[in-house]
């Protein structure tokens, strides 16, 4: 009786499990069988219609995909749930960005090592004379200085944030890590102040010489004189090279502030769609509605990119102007120039300072 | 010597200097990411 109750009951529980489980198909599809569900989605649409015509994964792929909805809240941003641009842009970040700018830096440090071995330090041909011309002023010394020390420190603690992860954790252990990048960033978003100032001041104080004329095409043609002893094209104040340097430092300069300020200003501070029309008068295809999350996103791309590059050039700069070149770097450290080492870098310059001074060029006795 | 970095010196004790400025300012403004980045922000 007992065993009869038995086998009723296991027969009734797979009866049950079968009605179960095959109502489970089909709502599910059977698995590897590739049975569409009849009655659940056809034609697009949930059951009940709920939805309206719309399945439940085509949904959530556009929420996914960032599709953007209204709100009735002033911040019209919370009408986009999922916003993954920003996934892509670390990977962007973490991955190519990171790449190039680690070769370009270490490539323009093997480019000046193998310029060294060559060429050696570019000497003052005729020797020193130890009588000197005044080259920059003080306040021209001061100016190039300010914007020098801040560039110098920004792109530390800038280089910090983008590889310091890599690196330094291993040395000091990531809990300093951590209170060092800190630190750097706040000192990155303050000192962005002083190279802001540094730039304009640069800008006013040295922009009248840096006006290109036909003696630059004449000095690149030459290669600067750099590539060969006894070579000095003529040259102004400033020669093509320096010129350079000045308009990358200007121009550079003002979109790393430009986009460093939107960073510091995020979601007040947007400047790429309206770039973005601009550039696209010349036949571009970018995108000119931006949310200001994607606004702030593009700032940080632009950032990261205009850095690494500008690193890249000030460190032949720093080059030429310190080990580089014998004689140069007195200009911004006292002012006083070598007359010799005017002559042959700035023979065009030292002839209009001769012109309008009256008295002898030279105002230091030899030491 | 002391001639020599003595520019280079005013150009870095200035820079700290606007940068401490800066400093006091931007926390004075009080802006902390928490309300720059709240959904209760009204601007757009
Ligand atoms: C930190 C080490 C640096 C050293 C040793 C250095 C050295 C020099 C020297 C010697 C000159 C004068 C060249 C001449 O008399 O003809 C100069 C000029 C100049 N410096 Fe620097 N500099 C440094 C950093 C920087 C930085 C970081 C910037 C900008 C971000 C900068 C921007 C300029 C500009 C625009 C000029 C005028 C154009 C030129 O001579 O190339 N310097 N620098």
């Amino acid at each position: 009786m007992a065993a009869k109750i038995m086998r009723s009951l296991v027969r009734l529980t797979l009866v049950a499990a079968f009605l179960f489980f095959s109502i489970g198909f089909v709502q599910t599809g059977i698995p590897g069988l590739g049975l569409a569900p009849a009655q659940a989605q056809s034609a697009g649409s949930v059951p009940c219609n709920w939805s309206g015509n719309i399945s439940d994964t085509q949904f959530w792929r556009a929420i996914r995909k960032g599709v953007t909805g209204t709100v009735s809240i002033p911040d019209r941003k919370a009408g986009q749930l999922v916003q993954s641009d920003g996934d892509e842009l670390r990977a962007f970040r973490q991955g190519p960005m990171s790449q190039f700018g680690g070769w370009l830096l270490i490539g323009s440090l093997i480019l000046l090592g193998l310029f060294y071995v060559g060429r050696g330090r570019i000497e003052v041909e005729s020797g020193l004379s130890g009588k000197t011309i005044e080259r920059f002023n003080s306040f021209e010394r001061f100016v190039h200085w300010l914007t020098a020390s801040s560039f110098v420190i920004l792109a530390l603690t800038g280089l910090n944030m983008l590889y310091g992860k890599y690196v330094i954790p291993t040395l000091i252990g990531k809990e300093a890590f951590a209170s060092l990048t800190m630190f750097g960033k706040f000192a990155h978003d303050w000192i962005a102040w002083a190279f802001i100032l540094g730039i304009i001041m640069m800008f006013f104080s040295w922009v009248r010489h840096n006006i290109p004329n036909m003696a630059d095409i004449r000095w690149l043609m030459a290669g600067g004189g750099m590539f060969s002893k006894g070579v000095h094209p003529p040259a102004r104040r400033f020669n093509a090279g320096q010129k350079i340097i000045f308009w990358v430092v200007i121009v550079g300069g003002a979109s790393l502030s430009g986009s460093g300020l939107a960073l510091l200003f995020p979601f007040e501070i947007e400047m790429f769609a309206g770039t973005f029309k601009i550039i696209n008068v010349f036949g571009f295809n970018f995108p000119t509605e931006l949310s200001s999350i994607q606004e702030t996103q593009y700032a940080l791309m632009w950032h990261g990119i205009m850095a690494l590059v500008m690193i890249a050039i000030i460190i032949a700069h720093i080059y030429i102007g310190s080990v580089g070149m014998e004689g140069a770097f007195d200009a911004v450290g006292t002012g006083q120039v070598d007359i010799n080492w005017a002559r042959e870098h700035h023979n065009l310059w030292v002839q209009e300072m001769e012109s309008m001074d009256e008295g002898p060029v030279s105002n230091r006795a030899p030491e | 010597m002391g001639d020599r970095w003595r520019s280079m010196w005013m150009g870095t004790i200035a820079a700290i200097i606007i940068a401490m400025v800066a400093g006091v300012v931007m926390t004075e403004m009080k802006l902390s990411s928490a309300q720059k980045f709240s959904t209760a922000s009204t601007r757009l």
